[in-house]
């Protein structure tokens, strides 16, 4: 998973932007940064919150940033630096666009009816503009993004799917495009959060058929750079899921805020710490996985017994988020916790039109995804069957064609000589090559009189050419066919034939006729004794 | 007696090692493939992973040992002879199979009333064995793509995102099981359609008698009883 250091280049945050945390690893709390303790501890205090559940957070962070618990110090500085109030530290903005959504991001992360440590982190930026948590609304909020936007360097979080439809008209805010909001709005942003798997990829309203034309923010940035109505992308973070969880996005706000920097990001653009193993690899179920522990049936006894969902059409094996670790809720549950398959809603690919998350795991349970033919939605499966279904149909009753043909006993009597040669005499393989090979021992000429026997397509036309091309010299056989035939036996008495592109390897030599009988239809039989691997063992 | 006598020079006993081989490990994948993919019954999950797992390995070695002894044993170019060649021209298209395509087609529609001459293998034939090696190769890799250990291993990975994600992967992955599942509908019916002479020598060594092919001049110059004339 490459990540990409080159979207961070350029990524600085603003003149006047937080003061990177100080390096070492002494506790915050210890004397000397006393007066900015003692000032966060209060705040701390106000939400109700103790000083070890903080330092649990900071330790939680740090687990979710993948780094070692050697900077949980560091990280509970930076963030006693950064809230407002703790100390001088100066907010960066935020702006919050709300597209083609369902709010539930929103909800996810604004769900703290009580206080919650996680809010303290969400301290650390200044919202200056969110239709669902902004108390301003209407002309004065439109005007605090304007000027937001206009003093450039702040976050733009970007919730919900962006909608291409009726030229950009499938979206309209503040009377505005979504599209030209979105391509106004990242114009000037340090960096675009894009939360939840809408914003990523489309999700929902980009499943099929997609009449509005919802797509992710990066692909139509992408374009709108294609088609020059932005000048550059600024650095896109994609955090999928559906909705977004908070803790994610609260990693990826200690990273860029507080750490100075993008996080690693996999070939989505997604923290690759976050989005790095499946969701099976660390599910709690997944000893009932390996044991074959399955649930077939909601509300039945497996169901009762916590089993894996895997039947049910579980897309945790191939969903790549760390739920199982960092759960949801504040941490009370998460999906398949609560009984639910994995949907698979992280798996969102804004690299690809057509492979929305939503289409690439509907119907949610089933084990396959269905695939489109014509309109139609069709389980994998069924086509497979359906085709081997018709293959092994076809075979039996070639099988009686075969029968009826009289094959079966050992197939049909062989051709006496390759249709094509017959044709090609001059480049035949065949008794024909054998043949003219004979004629060049002989020095005789070949072919003799082409012109007439090239043109010879039946199987008398055939053996006169043999006969006058060839075997005059030792054909004594009556029968035209015969007469093709002896011509064969004869020129492997001749000598080995030197053919292009394949060479029988063995020892030089003509072989030697034991014994020659003939058949029934008056084929000259022979045998040859040829030197064999296995001679000596019958 | 209108086949080819069967001798055991056309299957070297090595090469009836890595067929049993395939055999066994193809059809060890292929059903523990198709529980992995909906498990029909309980308690068999662990089982059936490992074996997978096991014998995809086993496959594709199975499948490169193959493909390199090739280079050093010598097999019969065609049926009725036991006379040798390297085994890897053998496999390749040779003289025999020149401009037989269609014959072999029209053979098979019923479009053509003798048999068609060939090689060891007849030409469909032939271009089915030679896809084999790379289809094993393309589902050992779709298969590491979705292993846990080997997914975010960059080739594997890199190949997951191009073509949209596992479940892109498991379908082809999927649907490469069906392509060897008819291969084998073919394979065992087509081998054993004109008697079961071919599975007998392919399987247990049986040799058969019958028509005496010259890969020299390519083609048959006569006939092979072995009961009758039992030789060696």
């Amino acid at each position: 998973m490459a990540a990409k250091p080159s979207r961070f280049s350029g990524f600085r945050l603003a003149p006047s932007g937080l003061k990177r945390p100080t390096a070492g690893l002494c506790v915050s709390s210890a004397p000397g940064s006393a007066p900015s303790t003692e000032n966060f501890d209060q705040i701390l205090e106000q939400r109700g919150v103790n000083r070890r559940d903080f330092l649990k957070l900071c330790a939680g962070i740090a687990a979710t940033l993948g780094l070692s618990q050697a900077m949980v110090p560091q990280i509970a500085e930076a963030l006693e630096e950064s809230v407002i109030g703790a100390t001088q530290g100066k907010l960066v903005p935020a702006i919050w666009l709300e597209l083609a959504s369902c709010t539930g991001c929103t909800e996810s992360l604004a769900q703290a009816e009580t206080p919650d440590i996680a809010t303290i982190v969400l301290d650390m930026i200044s919202l200056t503009y969110a239709e669902t948590l902004s108390a301003g609304a209407g002309f004065s909020l439109e005007e605090a993004k304007e000027q937001t936007i206009e003093a450039g360097d702040y976050l733009l979080f970007i919730e919900g799917a962006l909608m291409e439809g009726w030229d950009g008209n499938a979206l309209r805010i503040a009377d505005e495009k979504g599209t030209e909001i979105v391509e106004h709005a990242a114009s000037r942003a340090l960096a675009i959060i894009c939360v939840g798997s809408c914003a990523v990829d489309g999700g929902w309203q980009a499943a099929y058929p997609n009449p509005g034309g919802a797509i992710g923010i990066a692909p139509y940035l992408e374009k709108a750079k294609a088609a020059g109505r932005i000048e550059t992308i600024p650095p896109i973070i994609n955090v999928p899921t559906c909705p977004s969880n908070p803790e994610h996005l609260i990693a990826v706000l200690v990273d860029v805020l507080l750490l100075s920097r993008l996080p690693e990001l996999n070939s989505l653009s997604e923290p690759a710490l976050i989005f790095g193993q499946t969701i099976h690899d660390n599910c709690p179920r997944r000893g009932h996985f390996e044991n074959g522990e399955f649930v077939y049936k909601f509300g039945s006894k497996e169901e009762a017994q916590s089993y894996c969902l895997y039947a049910m059409g579980c897309k945790g094996p191939q969903t790549k988020a760390n739920c199982p670790i960092v759960r949801w809720n504040r941490r009370s549950g998460w999906c398949v916790e609560s009984g639910a398959p994995c949907a698979g809603c992280a798996s969102a690919d804004p690299t690809k039109q057509g492979f929305n998350w939503v289409d690439l795991n509907a119907p949610f349970l089933g084990r396959f995804k269905n695939v489109g033919l014509g309109g139609l939605s069709i389980d994998p499966t069924f086509i497979a069957y359906g085709v081997a279904g018709v293959v092994a149909v076809a075979l039996v009753i070639h099988g009686f064609g075969m029968k009826a043909t009289g094959r079966t006993k050992g197939g049909a009597p062989f051709e006496l000589e390759r249709a094509w040669d017959k044709k090609h005499p001059d480049e035949a393989v065949g008794a024909a090559a054998a043949a003219k090979e004979a004629a060049r021992v002989e020095g005789r000429e070949w072919p003799s009189g082409k012109t007439e026997q090239a043109q010879g397509t039946d199987a008398s036309d055939d053996a006169t050419a043999s006969k006058g091309a060839g075997a005059n010299s030792s054909a004594k056989a009556d029968a035209a066919g015969k007469d093709a035939m002896s011509a064969s036996a004869t020129a492997a008495q001749v000598g080995a034939v030197e053919q292009e592109g394949f060479a029988v390897v063995e020892e030089e030599g003509e072989p030697e006729i034991l014994e020659t009988l003939t058949t029934p239809t008056g084929t000259v039989i022979y045998e040859e004794p040829i030197e064999s691997e296995e001679g000596g063992d019958r | 007696m209108a086949h080819l006598a069967h001798y055991r020079e056309a299957h070297p006993l090595p090469f009836v090692l890595t067929h049993w081989i395939n055999v066994i490990a193809m059809v060890i994948l292929i059903l523990t493939g198709f529980y992995i993919h909906y498990p029909p019954f309980e308690g068999f999950m662990g089982v059936a992973r490992g074996a997978h797992i096991l014998f995809g390995a086993v496959l594709v070695l199975n499948m490169l040992t193959r493909v390199v002894l090739a280079f050093f044993i010598k097999s019969a170019p065609t049926g009725g002879t036991r006379e040798t060649a390297p085994d890897y021209k053998v496999f390749l298209p040779q003289a025999d199979n020149r401009h037989q395509f269609g014959a072999w087609i029209k053979y098979y529609l019923f479009l053509k009333k003798d048999h068609p001459l060939g090689a060891k293998y007849g030409v469909p034939q032939k271009l089915a064995y030679l896809a084999l090696p790379f289809l094993i190769l393309i589902m050992a890799f779709t298969g590491l793509c979705l292993w846990g250990p080997t997914m975010n291993f960059g080739p594997f990975y890199g190949f997951t995102e191009l073509v949209g994600g596992l479940m892109v992967i498991r379908i082809i992955h999927y649907y490469l099981m069906w392509v060897f599942i008819l291969f084998m509908f073919v394979h065992v019916y087509l081998a054993n359609i004109e008697g079961l002479s071919p599975t007998k020598l392919m399987f247990l060594r049986k040799e058969h008698g019958g028509l005496v092919y010259d890969p020299k001049v390519h083609n048959i110059v006569g006939e092979d009883d072995l009961e009758q004339h039992g030789h060696h």
